[in-house]
């Protein structure tokens, strides 16, 4: 019944079955010590422009718009699917139709209850408004909804991805007697003054730049939850200041703290404060190094595969980023399901790469380079970013080519000149989210060369790549799925679209004595329904 | 000024001749008084001793300051490298060397178009006086009203940040003090005796702008100067904290700023290049704090 949902359906059915017994009310992570009700947590923000995850990615937004918002299904430990709004579901034989029966006495924080169109308003919403709406939902045909909590979609074509979206941060359910006004959703009052969610917490004190601030909703459809009373996110934008509050006690739960591997290393020394990279596997957050393919010398494979041969990833891994990240292997994080380690790989080898420039054309010139290229630092995550540049443009010394950094002043810039296609190369990263199809595809698909950034900017185009994309979009089953996953990603390490470097050091701080926190592969921008504050 | 003095004619002969002393070259009197300024003798050697360095110093030091050498975040003189290594495991003290050039280039070079601005309004705005003095002075206004730092970021940011932009914008919104002295000196010495003679034997203006008046309103000028050195050293330290440094550059600021996140787990990453830009401020200070007593007319007496 369940099995092109499931990402892992061998574990996943117990576990729907033994949700289906506990009516909902007790998604994954049972803990042993009684949980308790009350308590305030205090976590921060980076700072956000909207609290309407429906919209906008990221964590900024979605850390606590997943706690504002509730999603049709939760993700939890493994991939595995959990009722949350939708009570239960089932698919048709043809699988081009998933019926969903939603909870019925779920209320919006102004009372008004949730029905099936609210449903159907905020997949809408999301399809046409959120960065990967299309990619998502773009195979949603139409919307029924046959009775106020029954909701159908019908589908073009099988979505094999379609329940890891359906969950809050995706996918938020927002009230559609506040939105639905006829205005423009990205811009919308309400995204920020006076949000009316669904989810286990309400708005108690937004200050954008200074504070927010989430209070228990006391009328949440799941009974006694959530535990917490009270969930702070003090605005704090520099790293530095951040780990000084985190060594003080004064951060309880940071998850995406953005901290340095140093940073952890003096953070794990402290009594009380906890740090781990778990709960990061659906975001997938990869760093490369995204050179233009239309142009020389980058055109040329063997130019690519000699700048691959150059760069020392796990150099980068083990020392500069204290063995705190594992060098990337292909487009696909470590901690998707569909990754495959079986790619090509390319030695470090400086005198091979030194070679393979030379049979590429790129002999040593008269002044002493082969060639010269601008290499862009983008705005964000600098911490990763600007060593991993520095570092390459040391090893490209050694080959006798010059690179010149450029350090975008602001986010800005850096996404016109990437996105208009006007640059050499430039660091980059992004994140793969549960389902290739929305954070992989977008970097290979020919029909995504677009003036759009983090779409297939680089400007990678092949039929047989294409071939496989498009299978692997729409194959149900879920071990023929990762075969064909395994080729796509052994082919784009084969090609160097793009030269893979070490994954983000993404990891979460958090101080003793808080139970429950979520083992889903979403993490901190996971519901925080079911944690507690120990005595 | 000494120019102005050998042209001087020699006094008439006294009718009895009575002990006189020997004539002392106003250049040499000045490099006396300097020479007794103890301060003064101190930044001069400290100054030296750092553009020495940062001349010499990369051709007898040769580890390649962007080059990965040992392993990161290294305190000073655990390894084969003197200072330590920052958060790449790039050698300190070859950065702080080669850094050197950049710094003191950057300074002298934003100096230089401070004085070139300042000198040319103020100079016109002050020998011209009626509406070019007014329009000037309200242009002078206008930049003395604009925050220095965020104007400069602006710039920066605007056309990429390289080192001649970095040294361009900071020339630009440095150059007012400047502008203002050389003026009221300007309007001190355009009403004098002798340049009304040169006036009245037909000089034209450039002339008495360029030959005539500037070098009496140097001295002032010349310390000016010699203390915006220091100050634009201190302003592209301010910009590269703030991330506004040449990627492709080592500076010392940028390698405070570059080296500030890891401030926790290195605090000598941050406070070797700080100590390096202090040592040269205040050296550069001092010697402008000398040449100042030591050029001014009325303290030589004391």
């Amino acid at each position: 019944m369940f099995t092109i949902f499931s990402a892992n359906h061998k574990r996943l059915l117990p576990l729907i079955v033994a949700a289906f017994a506990a009516s909902a009310t007790l998604p994954a992570g049972t803990a042993f010590a009684e949980p308790k009700q009350g308590g305030s947590l205090t976590s921060f923000s980076t700072g956000y422009r909207t609290l309407n995850p429906g919209v906008q990615s990221g964590a900024a937004t979605g850390a606590p718009g997943s706690q504002i918002f509730a999603g049709l299904v939760t993700v939890e430990k493994d991939y595995e699917i959990a009722p949350y709004l939708a009570k239960s579901w089932s698919v048709s034989d043809d699988q081009l139709t998933v019926t969903f029966d939603l909870v019925e006495d779920a209320r919006f924080h102004d009372g008004v209850a949730i029905t099936g169109e609210d449903v159907k308003f905020s997949l809408e919403t999301v399809k046409a408004n959120h960065p990967f709406g299309r990619s998502m939902f773009g195979s949603v045909e139409s919307i029924d909804v046959p009775e106020p909590h029954k909701v159908v979609l019908n589908l073009s074509q099988p979505v094999p991805g379609l329940m890891l979206s359906l969950q809050p941060l995706l996918m938020p359910i927002m009230p559609k007697h506040i939105y639905d006004d006829g205005q423009d959703m990205k811009k919308h009052p309400r995204n920020m003054e006076d949000v009316v969610g669904s989810g286990p917490f309400k708005v108690e004190e937004n200050i954008p730049a200074e504070r927010l601030t989430l209070v228990r909703n006391e009328d949440f459809f799941i009974a006694d939850r959530p535990y917490l009373d009270r969930i702070a996110y003090p605005i704090v934008k520099d790293p530095l200041t951040r780990v000084l509050m985190l060594e003080k006690g004064e951060i309880a739960y940071a998850p995406f703290s953005g901290i340095r591997p140093n940073d952890a290393k003096r953070l794990e020394n402290v009594d009380g404060v906890n740090m781990t990279t778990d709960g990061y596997d659906a975001i997938g957050y990869i760093h490369y190094l995204e050179l233009n393919l239309r142009d020389k010398p980058f055109s040329d494979r063997n130019v690519r595969e000699a700048l691959a041969h150059a760069i020392d990833t796990d150099f980068l891994s083990k020392v500069i980023f204290g063995g705190r990240t594992v060098p990337g292997t292909g487009p696909l994080h470590t901690g998707n399901l569909f990754y495959s380690a079986d790619t090509p790989h390319y030695d470090a080898d400086l005198d091979k790469a030194a070679s393979m420039l030379d049979e590429a054309g790129y002999p040593k010139g008269e002044n002493g380079e082969r060639f010269s290229f601008t290499l862009d630092i983008p705005s964000w995550a600098p911490q990763a970013h600007v060593p991993m540049a520095e570092y390459i443009q040391a090893q490209m010394a050694k080959l006798d080519i010059k690179v010149e950094l450029r350090r975008a002043p602001d986010f800005g810039t850096w996404v016109k000149r990437i996105s208009s296609w006007d640059y050499e190369a430039t660091m980059n990263g992004s994140f793969n989210y549960p389902d290739p199809v929305i954070g992989m595809h977008r970097h290979f698909d020919c029909d995504n060369i677009k003036n759009v950034i983090w779409s297939n900017t680089q400007g990678y185009c092949d039929p047989e790549m294409d071939k496989m994309l498009d299978a692997a979009a729409i194959e149900t089953d879920f071990e023929a799925r990762k075969k064909i996953y395994a080729d796509i990603q052994a082919k784009a390490q084969q090609d160097l679209a793009m030269i893979y470097m070490p994954q983000d050091f993404s990891a979460t701080v958090y101080q003793d004595g808080i139970g429950n926190l979520p083992d889903s592969p979403f993490g901190g921008l996971a519901p925080l329904t079911n944690v507690y504050l120990e005595d | 000024m000494s120019d102005r003095a050998t042209e001087m004619p020699t006094p008439p002969a006294l009718p009895t001749p009575i002990a006189v002393p020997e004539a002392v070259s106003p250049t040499r009197q000045t490099w006396q008084m300097f020479y007794q300024n103890r301060a003064a003798m101190l930044g001069l050697c400290i100054l030296l001793v750092i553009i020495i360095t940062s001349i010499v110093g990369p051709l007898l030091y040769t580890v390649p300051p962007r080059e990965m050498v040992w392993m990161p975040l290294t305190p000073p003189g655990q390894s084969e490298y003197l200072l330590g290594t920052d958060y790449l495991g790039r050698d300190l003290l070859a950065g702080l060397i080669n850094g050197g050039r950049v710094t003191i280039t950057i300074g002298f070079a934003a100096a230089v178009l401070t004085v070139l601005i300042g000198v040319t309004i103020g100079a016109l705005a002050g020998f011209f006086g009626g509406w070019v003095d007014t329009t000037l002075m309200k242009v002078t206004e206008f930049f003395q009203v604009l925050p220095n730092l965020l104007f400069a970021m602006v710039v920066v940011m605007l056309f990429s940040p390289t080192l001649t932009n970095i040294a361009i914008a900071i020339g630009i919104v440095s150059w007012t003090a400047t502008a203002r002295l050389t003026r009221a000196e300007f309007l001190r010495i355009r009403e004098m005796d002798y340049v009304k003679a040169e006036r009245s034997i037909g000089a034209g203006n450039s002339r008495l702008i360029w030959k005539v008046i500037l070098p009496n309103a140097a001295p002032p000028l010349i310390i000016v100067a010699a203390l915006s050195i220091g100050s634009a050293i201190l302003f592209e330290a301010g910009l590269s904290f703030l991330g506004l440094s040449d990627p492709n550059a080592m500076s010392w600021g940028r390698m405070v700023g570059d080296n500030r996140p890891y401030i926790l787990d290195s605090v000598w990453g941050v406070t070797i290049p700080g100590l390096a830009i202090f040592l040269t401020v205040l050296a550069i200070s001092l010697v402008g704090d000398g040449l100042n007593d030591a050029i001014n007319p009325k303290l030589r007496q004391r």
